[in-house]
């Protein structure tokens, strides 16, 4: 008898270690089951059971990692604002913080281990505060990292992670190019941006001042001309563009809404319009970039470009001042402000179009 | 009571108005430094070195540092702002000043912004890196005309012409002719859409479809469609050339008219069907032709051709200055426009510059298959043998030198081409070189004589510029005329245009020997 309460004893021994052991190897899918089991759903619940594991399974501090940056989506390259959909996908991932709950109480209280790391954290480790230790609500480091990266027709994908910062206005710098945008519920941003040099620097400024930034190496930096036409404030400007004797309003009146992509100009010839800034802010510097790449399948000839400035019951009969800038053929980028009142206040709405205000695009062949 | 508020308020701004008549805010005293002269006026213009002001004896240009200045319109030390104004043809005003204001500023580390008024009228305000404003610069575009009027009735500081003032401006007042300077190069081209067949005309052609008398492709041995013409609006110089070099005569009454040089290229382009008359530098997508004889050697419009006046219809690009002293800013601009710097930006704006470029000889293959064709009856292949044996190795200079008719006076552009060359002489441009003075003729008449008379016109040149250069430099580069009589024609001899520019003389670079 003692001896079958030994054998017991150890054969209960050897479940409890096996059972641990198979908690901790498989901590994934007992947690996924046990979610399930809870009806939780299954998205938050994979978020949470990943960062489990990789954290190593039973630390109770897991809501606190960070879901690994948005899912990769390839940027609007017309609006690089925040759209509403990705806004909601991310608040969805900002759950974890119900999370742990339903994934960590019935391990920890199956095991007991609560009173025991309670005492660890309070008497051996007492582990300072996020705010001392400047960390976000995800737990991680509240620096902010811009990532670069080169894209066909001399276009850079730009990726903001800057946990701390969410929701917040950022000014993003580049060769000159200013804009103002809004980072997401979650301190992200991504989007693209033209490349005005071919060693492109990119920063980003907050309001608190917290910056960051980061270079990357265009290939075809040089073989894209630009015009950039950017402004403050909540003025509606356009930046339009009429490829090879195009008439208004037909396949080569390159404009807002009519933009284009950098894919379609490599594959089809002719150039693409960018819109950069959020309208939505307050006085807001805005940008609008009309590019073209010096591919074969551009044609021979010239783009007139011009500017369509649609008044407002705000705006009308207000003087503007706009900046332009101008890169062709991988030259020094040419600054030159250009200053004019928009069409006088009046029952409809107007729009002047200034015509001579930029300088034709010409592409030659030899 | 009520009532009699309008009443008052107008009588106090008519008190108001003769209140500013009679004391300006412009009115100043000027008094020598010794107190005897003393001049009472309106201040017209200071440019940080001379008033400019009105009196009753009419417009006076003062030197500041000889006079004190008292009252209102005394301008305030240091907020001097200067003010020039331009006015003229469109395509200069539009097309090349801006970029040109633009590296000016550059040039000067002055930040540069355009105000626009409209779409003819702009201003480029130049302000010091600090802030201040130092310039304003006002520019009209019309056409050569206003611009001539602008300036005689003291509007302007610079008139942009596209052509010399003609009878009619002349008639309005004396426009100072003897002032003016070179911008740069453009031309009237007959352009069609990218995908029209046709690639070069004769000035015959053109003149039948701008006269009216060829409406159908299908004369031209095109298909069967009607021509749709354009051309510019009568009192543009563009018409005017229009009306002088092609239709000699009235302008068909089928012809489209479009105000702008741009507008031209672009209805053409968009249309297989149509021909139009525009700038070289604004064809845009448009297709220039070239202009053609019954040989079939086109002059095709290139900056090459321009350049050397090779292409019949090159029309120089002109500032005119007033016979008064210009504002110190002016006169600074103006030099920059007539610099190496400046000529450099006039490609990226499709203007031609007027510095001069070497072109290789490997880049004439044209000429001599040209040349090859028409030997023959009077010129034979020792004639050739001579021609490659002398050209060889060179390299051509851009610049060509024409001649006014059959005289030996050189037209007005080969007179720029010879300071020009001299300056770049005087600078060490060409030393250890040998230049060959290299004259050619037309076909006409026998070709002993034509190659008397192409040497004689290769030494005028020689002449001209050795007496520009006065002995400086004589020693550093060696000179040499050489008579080719009608040896390399650049175009048929069957029109008198391509007579006159087959009778020329070029330059040729090579190491001295």
């Amino acid at each position: 008898m003692r001896l079958s309460e030994r054998k017991l004893a150890i054969l209960s021994g050897v479940f409890v270690a096996a059972t641990m052991t198979a908690i901790s190897q498989h901590g994934d899918q007992i947690v996924t089951n046990l979610a399930k089991m809870a009806g939780q759903p299954r998205q938050v619940v994979d978020t949470a059971a990943r960062l489990d594991a990789r954290s190593g399974a039973g630390v109770p501090s897991i809501s606190r990692y960070p879901v690994r940056s948005q899912p990769l989506i390839l940027p609007d390259p017309r609006r690089n604002v925040p759209r509403t959909s990705d806004t909601a996908r991310m608040e969805a991932f900002a759950l974890p913080q119900e999370a742990p709950e339903a994934v960590a109480t019935p391990l920890t209280r199956r095991l007991d281990l609560s009173a025991r790391t309670a005492a660890l954290d309070t008497q051996r480790l007492s582990p300072p505060s996020d705010a001392e230790l400047d960390l976000s609500r995800y737990g991680t480091p509240c620096q902010a990292t811009l990532r670069a990266d080169a894209l066909p027709g001399a276009m850079v994908s730009l990726s903001l992670d800057a946990p701390c910062q969410a929701r917040q206005r950022v000014t993003i710098r580049h060769g000159g190019l200013e804009f103002d945008t809004r980072t997401s519920a979650y301190g992200g941003l991504s989007l693209m941006v033209p490349a005005l040099e071919r060693q492109a620097a990119y920063s980003v400024y907050f309001g608190d001042g917290q910056s960051a930034s980061a270079t990357v190496t265009v290939p075809d930096g040089d073989d894209v001309d630009r015009v950039v036409l950017q402004w403050q404030g909540a003025v509606d400007l356009d930046l339009h563009a009429l490829e090879f004797g195009a008439a208004e309003g037909s396949n080569g009146h390159v404009r807002p809404g009519a933009g284009r992509s950098p894919l379609h100009a490599l594959r089809v010839g002719g150039g693409f319009l960018t819109e950069l800034g959020d309208p939505g802010l307050d006085r807001p510097r805005l940008a609008e970039i009309y590019s073209l790449p010096h591919g074969t399948r551009t044609p021979e000839g010239a783009v007139r470009l011009m500017v369509a400035a649609r008044s407002s019951a705000q705006s009308c009969g207000e003087p503007v001042e706009a900046l332009t800038l101008r890169r062709t053929s991988g030259t020094v980028t040419e600054r030159l402000a250009v200053s004019f009142r928009m069409p006088p206040c009046g029952e409809a709405t107007q729009t002047l179009l200034l015509k001579n205000a930029l300088q034709d695009l010409k592409i030659a062949r030899n | 009571m009520t009532r009699n508020v309008p009443r008052l308020a107008a009588l106090a701004a008519i008190f108001l108005l003769v209140v500013a008549r009679t004391a300006s805010a412009q009115d100043i005293t000027l008094t020598s430094r010794d107190g005897t002269v003393v001049l009472h006026g309106t201040l017209i213009q200071y440019d940080g070195e001379f008033y400019r002001i009105g009196t009753e004896y009419g417009p006076m240009t003062v030197d500041g540092e000889a006079v004190r200045c008292s009252g209102p319109g005394c301008p305030v030390p240091g907020e001097h702002v200067a003010r020039i104004a331009m006015s003229g043809a469109r395509s200069i005003a539009t097309g090349l000043i801006p970029p040109l204001i633009e590296g000016y500023a550059r040039q000067r580390g002055l930040h540069a912004t355009r105000v626009i008024h409209d779409d003819s009228r702009f201003t480029y305000r130049l302000a010091a890196p600090d802030g201040p404003v130092l310039a304003e610069i006002a520019v009209q575009a019309g056409s050569t005309a206003e611009g001539f009027a602008d300036l005689l009735a003291g509007e302007a500081d610079i008139a942009l012409a596209s052509r010399p003032p003609n009878a009619a401006d002349r008639e309005a007042g004396p426009v100072a002719t003897g002032r003016a300077q070179v911008l740069g190069l453009d031309a009237v081209v007959a352009v069609v859409a990218p995908g029209n067949p046709v690639t070069a005309l004769r000035l015959d052609d053109l003149k039948g479809i701008f006269t009216g008398r060829i409406a159908n492709w299908r004369e031209l041995g095109g298909p069967d469609v009607a021509i749709t013409a354009y051309a510019r609006p009568d009192g543009t110089a563009s018409a005017a050339l229009l009306r002088a070099r092609i239709t000699e005569g009235p302008i068909g009454a089928g012809v489209k008219r479009l105000p702008g040089d741009k507008a031209i290229a672009d209805a053409v382009a968009a249309d297989p069907f149509a021909i139009g008359l525009t700038g070289y530098a604004h064809r845009g997508t448009a297709r220039a032709l070239g202009l053609t004889g019954d040989c079939g050697y086109p002059v095709w419009p290139t900056d090459a051709a321009l350049k050397a006046g090779d292409y019949p219809l090159t029309v120089r690009l002109l500032a005119y200055r007033p016979a008064r002293r210009l504002p110190r800013l002016a006169r600074s601009l103006l030099d920059y426009l007539g610099s190496e710097a400046a000529q450099a930006l006039l490609p990226r704006a499709g203007f031609v510059g007027q510095d001069i470029v070497t072109l290789p000889f490997a880049a004439e293959g044209p000429r001599l298959a040209h040349a090859i064709a028409s030997a023959g009856r009077d010129v034979g292949l020792a004639e050739l043998q001579r021609m490659v044996a002398e050209l060889d190795g060179a390299r051509r200079l851009s610049a060509g030198f024409r001649f006014d008719g059959g005289a030996s006076g050189l037209d007005a552009g080969s007179r720029v081409n010879v300071d020009l060359l001299a300056r770049r002489i005087a600078a060490g441009g060409f030393d250890g070189q040998e230049l060959i003075f290299a004259g050619f003729s037309d076909a006409e008449g026998p070709a002993a004589l034509n190659r008397r008379l192409s040497l004689e016109r290769a030494e005028a040149v020689r002449r001209a510029l050795a007496a520009a250069l006065d002995g400086t430099a004589a020693e550093r580069l060696a000179m040499r005329s050489v008579g080719f009589g009608e040896l390399s024609p650049l175009a048929c001899d069957d029109t008198p245009w391509g007579r006159r520019v087959n009778r020329r003389v070029e330059i040729w670079v090579r190491p001295q020997r």
